[in-house]
């Protein structure tokens, strides 16, 4: 019995898995910040050998989900071409719609210094963190994205 | 554009991933063709149809939909 190959399978398994390891980082990252809870509270050898597999789904995998044409057939470009089109525009126009709505927030709210959700924006950051913080936004938006698309596309 | 993709698997009792790697595509390319949601390439058309040994017409249908 023949099998469709493995690259075009690897694809779509790999962005479920990155989607999921995104999904839960990120749900992990704001429980962290509400409640001070460090990765659901998962005991330490845990932690020890999810952390760094989630990382490298949730950072290099989206890379190569992205740049390797050879993982992709028609379909899997064709949706792909779809996503990356709304994430160039996402990343046009984003960055432009959330400095005009910090800016305003910050002239309706006033006051000397602005406060704590708004300090994020307006604290000077490390180009090297901006950098690194862009990068994995970017690739992770595209895993989304494409998700999105792939979902709408089987509606 | 609807086409004859499903039925003529199904004649040779193939299943969605074993007509997928016989055209060299991913499974999700052939349900996306099947249900309509994808029209293959020019160079995929031509190997599907030369897969169940049959003119490109006979697998797709390009006419209108009422």
């Amino acid at each position: 019995m023949q099998t469709e190959k493995l690259r075009y399978r690897a694809f779509y398994w790999l962005m479920n898995a990155s989607f999921i390891m995104i999904t839960f980082g990120l749900v992990s990252e704001i429980l962290e910040a509400f409640t001070g809870i460090y990765a659901f509270g998962m005991p330490d050898i845990l932690v020890a050998i999810t952390v760094p597999i989630g990382m490298l789904l949730a950072t290099v995998v989206p890379v190569l989900l992205l740049s390797i044409p050879a993982w992709r057939d028609e379909y899997a470009d064709l949706l792909w071409k779809k996503a990356v089109s709304v994430l160039v525009v996402s990343f046009a126009v984003g960055p432009l719609l959330l400095f005009i709505f910090f800016v305003i927030a910050y002239q309706i709210i006033g006051g000397e210094e602005p406060p704590e959700w708004l300090s994020l924006f307006f604290d000077p950051q490390r180009p090297a963190d901006v950098l690194l913080r862009s990068w994995w936004v970017f690739n992770a938006a595209f895993v989304f994205i494409f998700q999105i698309v792939r979902w709408r596309d089987s509606r | 554009m609807k086409n004859r993709l499903k039925v003529l698997r199904a004649e040779r009792d193939w299943s969605q991933a074993e007509l997928a790697a016989h055209l060299d595509v991913s499974r999700q390319a052939v349900n996306a063709i099947e249900t309509g949601k994808h029209d293959p390439s020019l160079p995929l058309a031509f190997r599907i149809a030369r897969l169940f040994d049959m003119r490109i017409e006979e697998v797709f249908d390009d006419t209108p939909q009422a």
